[in-house]
């Protein structure tokens, strides 16, 4: 009997919250009309500039970010140094720091500190597309790095010096066995990453700027209709994020299932 | 001689200091969990640094304090079984087995003859997670034995076996250790597993903080 009232109450509030959650995710759906969506979908070419501008940039900041961050999330999971724990949680900031404060930071450290000497050899990041890979990077680079580090640690050392033995230098080792063993958290890391850098608006708005067919991502598409007045335009453009996170994070819950069916073949 | 040893290595502020030779026999690393027996081991595969002495094996130096000398492990030709096997749990038995062939060619006669030597012809498809502790163990020395080892470690291999198969598995040991004839290292804290398997014995079990080298002919 009381076993079935805590399930009873725990199911409860388990479907208090999915709802919650639902109706927010489609409440902009119920704002806008069918029609005039597709139209907007179609027809307009700053939803089309928002949404190419986005892609590419957040998907240049998630390649820095993998190249950065496999090798900092492997000597964070392999090697110890003095300060290590210190630089670990320096390495996390970004992930509790509100965005803003992050792009004020970057603004103050490419503009007025470094930016004559980073114009001097052509990189120019305040207010520029640069700028909005600069700011994806930063917030999304400790996601990923947070990813690979848990998936790092959960291979046996004994793994890697096994294949040693066999005649791996650390380099295939680090091909042939850390990086398949790893693949699933890899790939969880990458997707969230790239996720978190398309929809990345505070770091971004402070580097970058918030002009119109310049600098406008998907959230800052957002945030220029609703100063506008344009609701219709920024339920829109928010439709397609929520979409394209559905998308996203259902495909990585398929990949995840399909490698846990996979997967029981060798764990 | 075939290997020898005279290394120190400092663990947990305990100063070990061991010194060896060894033909083509079996040499018993024997003591407590904790002794220093698989540091030991790891130093010989170049997977742990000693901090000074040297390891030559068939002549070759592959480490030396003294002449700065120190090859890595993947140079070194020694076949190492290690605790739980280690066997890549992505490949299955095939690919384990030839891990260390896959990018050049090798003997498709001995590949066919060590499988067949370990009995492991039946769990070439199957992944190391299927396998019984008994069966890892063939694999991991299948394996091992696939580099053509001049010298061969093996640490506590027998640990998660049961009695019947511990048996069995000491005798196939043996016999390839004959065949082969290349030295063995066999780490133990079984009495039983190193009465039966050694030639001779290297005990790691003292209580002085320098410890002294007991190295027998015959386990008394």
């Amino acid at each position: 009997m009381k076993h079935s009232i805590f399930k009873y109450i725990m199911i409860s509030i388990f479907i208090i919250f999915a709802v919650f959650i639902v109706v927010v995710l489609i409440s902009p759906t119920l704002y806008i009309k069918t029609s005039n969506l597709i139209n907007l979908l179609i027809n307009n070419q700053e939803i089309t500039f928002s949404l190419i501008l986005s892609l590419t940039t957040s998907l240049s900041a998630v390649f820095m970010a993998t190249i950065f961050g496999v090798p900092v999330a492997y000597v964070l999971s392999r090697y110890d140094f003095k300060f290590k724990n210190i630089i670990d949680i320096i390495l996390d900031i970004p992930l509790v720091l509100p965005p803003i404060i992050l792009g004020l930071s970057l603004l103050v450290l490419l503009g007025p500190i470094g930016g004559n000497y980073l114009a001097k050899i052509g990189l120019n990041f305040v207010f520029t597309r640069l700028g909005i890979v600069m700011a994806q990077f930063v917030v999304c680079a400790p996601l990923l790095i947070r990813s690979l580090k848990i998936a790092f640690s959960s291979i046996d050392p004994k793994l890697e010096k096994a294949a040693m033995t066999l005649g791996d230098n650390h380099f295939q080792v680090f091909k042939n066995i850390t990086i398949p063993l790893s693949k699933d958290g890899i790939i969880t890391g990458v997707t969230t990453a790239w996720a978190r850098a398309m929809g990345e608006f505070g770091a971004t708005v402070m580097l970058a700027g918030a002009t119109r067919f310049k600098t406008e991502t998907l959230p800052i598409a957002v945030y220029l209709n609703m100063n506008t007045g344009n609701l219709e335009m920024a339920v829109t453009v928010s439709i397609v994020m929520i979409v394209f996170s559905i998308l996203i994070m259902g495909i990585l819950k398929i990949y995840n299932n399909n490698q846990k069916r996979g997967v029981t073949q060798w764990f | 001689m075939v290997l020898k040893v005279d290394i120190k290595k400092n663990i947990d502020n305990r100063m070990i200091n061991k010194k060896f030779e060894l033909d083509n026999d079996i040499l018993i690393f024997y003591g407590a969990s904790g002794s220093g027996k698989t540091t030991i081991l790891n130093c010989i595969a170049g997977l742990k640094n000693p901090d000074s002495g040297f390891i030559e094996l068939k002549g070759n130096t592959y480490f030396s304090s003294e002449s700065n000398v120190n090859i890595p492990p993947f140079k070194r030709k020694i076949g190492y079984i290690f605790q739980d096997y280690a066997l890549f749990p992505h490949l299955n038995v095939l690919d384990n087995i030839k891990y260390s062939k896959k990018n050049t060619k090798y003997d498709e006669d001995n590949l066919e003859k060590i499988i067949n030597k370990c009995h492991v012809k039946h769990l070439i498809k199957r992944y190391p997670n299927t396998l019984s502790g008994g069966e890892k163990q063939r694999v991991a020395l299948a394996r091992a034995l696939m580099i053509e080892p001049d010298l061969l470690l093996l640490d506590e291999p027998l640990s998660s076996v049961d009695n019947e198969m511990k048996i069995k598995l000491m005798r196939e040991i043996k016999n390839i250790q004959k065949e082969w004839k290349i030295p063995f290292i066999y780490v133990t804290h079984s009495k039983n597993e190193a009465r039966f398997l050694g030639n001779k014995l290297l005990s790691f079990n003292s209580n002085k903080e320098v410890e002294i080298n007991e190295y027998k002919e015959n386990i008394s």
